[in-house]
């Protein structure tokens, strides 16, 4: 399995690599102003230079992820949970929910500025406007793709709500909400850039427009190579996650495939 | 004379695990499915339900397991004398006291859970423990085939062990009566002729109840003491048919003149209900 898994890897690594090679000898060849695009190796030799500085703005922005994640995940999963449990709700928050996508985030976003003020907190909200809603719904749709029957069979048996709940819907939801989690933690990483451009004092997103602002290329590069490797890093830690928590049920065997 | 009078002073004593009377139901909008339906099962009696698909079988069974209520008639589960005949219906709210265990016709696992925590299930509700739930499974698996599932998901297993561990998750969940619907009509003709004579070997073990339903006539003749047949849409009379096979039972039995006489009988029952041509 692991090996089989391993070599899967090998294209894409090559790909990269050729990618890497063609970025290296193309701004050689063609003489591209830095400020275009900076050569690979000068990126390289920035991240390496600035590896302190860098260091530290990746770990607020990691921690504004991660602490945006934690709180959609548990809001979201209420949330879901509300919805499946009650009628009521299903019928208000859930069109409420969906109809929430059709606000521009970005233009809400200056608002938990105003709010949270240019500290963490403003960027963690933004961080959970960008993830609340797809670990919401699919947690929702989680809940939903419960087997009836099964619940039935428990309901015939004298199963508490209780017992509904503990052994039958949140275990049956958990798929859901990992693909939830998943693509929350593939976007967490954009809404916590965002909400630095706003205002923020540090973070690798802010790093990044300071550097363009003084039209250092390799060093916008640097900063945005270090936030998609975060949000890659996100993705597959959530990936992992998932692995654990699922391991046994065939759906993840199947789709497993990729990671 | 006396042997007689014997027979006649020990009806009493049959001791009812299932009593149904006068049931009425149907779906709002639809001809009813049942009317005035009325059958017993005593303890430890195997009694099959024979009809045709579509007469609302499953309903049912879903009455019975407290998940309809009925619009009249009651229905007893257990021996119980203290129950209230005003609440007929089983209240899924109050387990306990004259409850059904109902084996779904699709095996309905958890695909979360092992053969062990799967077949644990039904205890786990009736309030057991899970260590001791666990502990009471294990013992009985390999009588079930299942001995070396232990640890397998469902997945894993064919749909002969799927069956099995549902049942035995029915089973252990403690109802006075096992209800189940048409258990083995998705398995294969082989599968299906095992897993009957496993049946068979369990319920001369364990004597429980059951309250089994098919509209396979050779399956319900060779396991039950007792077939009725719904001959008629909307049910409400059934047709018994005794069946004098000695148990315990084997499947050159169906082999026997007695149950050649009782197949054609059934054949009858549901011949005239096609024939009858009223609809």
């Amino acid at each position: 399995m692991r090996r089989r898994r391993a070599a899967s890897a090998v294209p894409v690594v090559l790909f990269v690599l050729l990618l890497a090679v063609v970025w290296q000898l193309g701004t050689t060849l063609f003489r591209v102003p830095h400020y275009i695009v900076p050569k690979l190796s000068d990126v390289l030799v920035s991240l390496w230079e600035d590896r302190g500085v860098l260091g530290r703005h990746f770990a607020v922005t990691l921690e504004e992820s991660l602490l945006g994640l934690a709180i959609s995940a548990v809001f979201g999963t209420l949330t879901a949970a509300c919805i499946e449990g009650s009628k009521l709700a299903r019928r208000t928050l859930y069109p409420l929910l969906v109809a929430s996508q059709t606000v521009p985030i970005v233009a809400l976003s200056p608002i938990m500025v105003m709010w949270f003020g240019y500290e963490l907190w403003s960027k963690v909200a933004v961080v959970v406007l960008f993830t609340f809603f797809p670990l919401a719904v699919n947690t929702a749709d989680g809940f939903r793709s419960a087997d009836a029957e099964i619940g039935e069979w428990m309901r015939s048996m004298g199963a508490s709500r209780r017992a509904l709940w503990t052994k039958w819907k949140l275990p049956s939801a958990l798929p859901g909400f990992f693909t939830g989690l998943k693509l929350a933690a593939a976007i967490s990483v954009g809404g916590a850039t965002l909400g630095e451009w706003l205002g923020g004092e540090a973070g690798l997103g802010m790093y990044a427009k300071r550097a363009s602002n003084l039209l250092r290329g390799e060093a916008v590069f640097a900063g945005v190579l270090l936030l998609s490797a975060m949000g890659i890093g996100l993705f597959l830690a959530a990936s992992l996650l998932e692995r654990f928590a699922l391991a046994g049920r065939r759906e993840v065997r199947r789709e497993g495939a990729v990671w | 004379m006396r042997s007689e009078a014997e027979a006649v002073a020990s009806i009493p004593e049959r001791r009812l695990a299932l009593s149904v009377q006068g049931l009425t139901y149907g779906f709002p909008g639809a001809a009813p499915l049942f009317d005035g339906l009325s059958f017993d099962a005593a303890e430890g009696e195997f009694v099959t339900l024979l009809a045709a698909s579509g007469l609302g079988k499953t309903t049912l069974f879903r009455l019975l397991a407290g998940l309809l209520k009925p619009q009249a008639g009651t229905i007893r589960i257990g021996t119980h004398a203290d129950r209230k005949p005003e609440n007929p219906e089983h209240s899924p709210a109050s387990p306990g006291k004259g409850r059904v265990a109902y084996m779904p016709q699709r095996d309905c696992l958890m695909p979360w859970r092992s053969v062990l925590d799967n077949a644990a299930l039904g205890l786990e509700l009736a309030g057991v423990s899970r260590q001791e739930a666990r502990k009471r499974v294990r013992e009985l698996l390999p009588a079930f085939g299942l001995a070396d599932a232990e640890t397998k998901r469902p997945y894993k297993l064919s749909g002969g062990m799927r069956q099995r561990v549902s049942f035995l998750r029915s089973m252990l969940a403690g109802g006075d009566v096992l209800l189940l619907d048409e258990p083995f009509s998705a398995l294969d003709a082989m599968t299906r002729m095992e897993m009957q004579l496993w049946l068979l070997s369990v319920w001369e073990r364990e004597r429980k109840t059951i309250l089994f339903v098919t509209h396979d006539i050779d399956e319900a003749l060779l396991l039950s003491d007792r077939v009725l047949v719904a001959s008629s849409s909307p049910v409400s009379a059934l047709h018994e048919i005794p069946v004098r096979l000695r148990r315990p039972r084997r499947y050159e039995d169906v082999l026997d003149g007695t149950f050649a006489d009782a197949k054609r009988k059934a054949l009858a029952l549901l011949g005239r209900r096609e024939g009858g041509g009223s609809r």
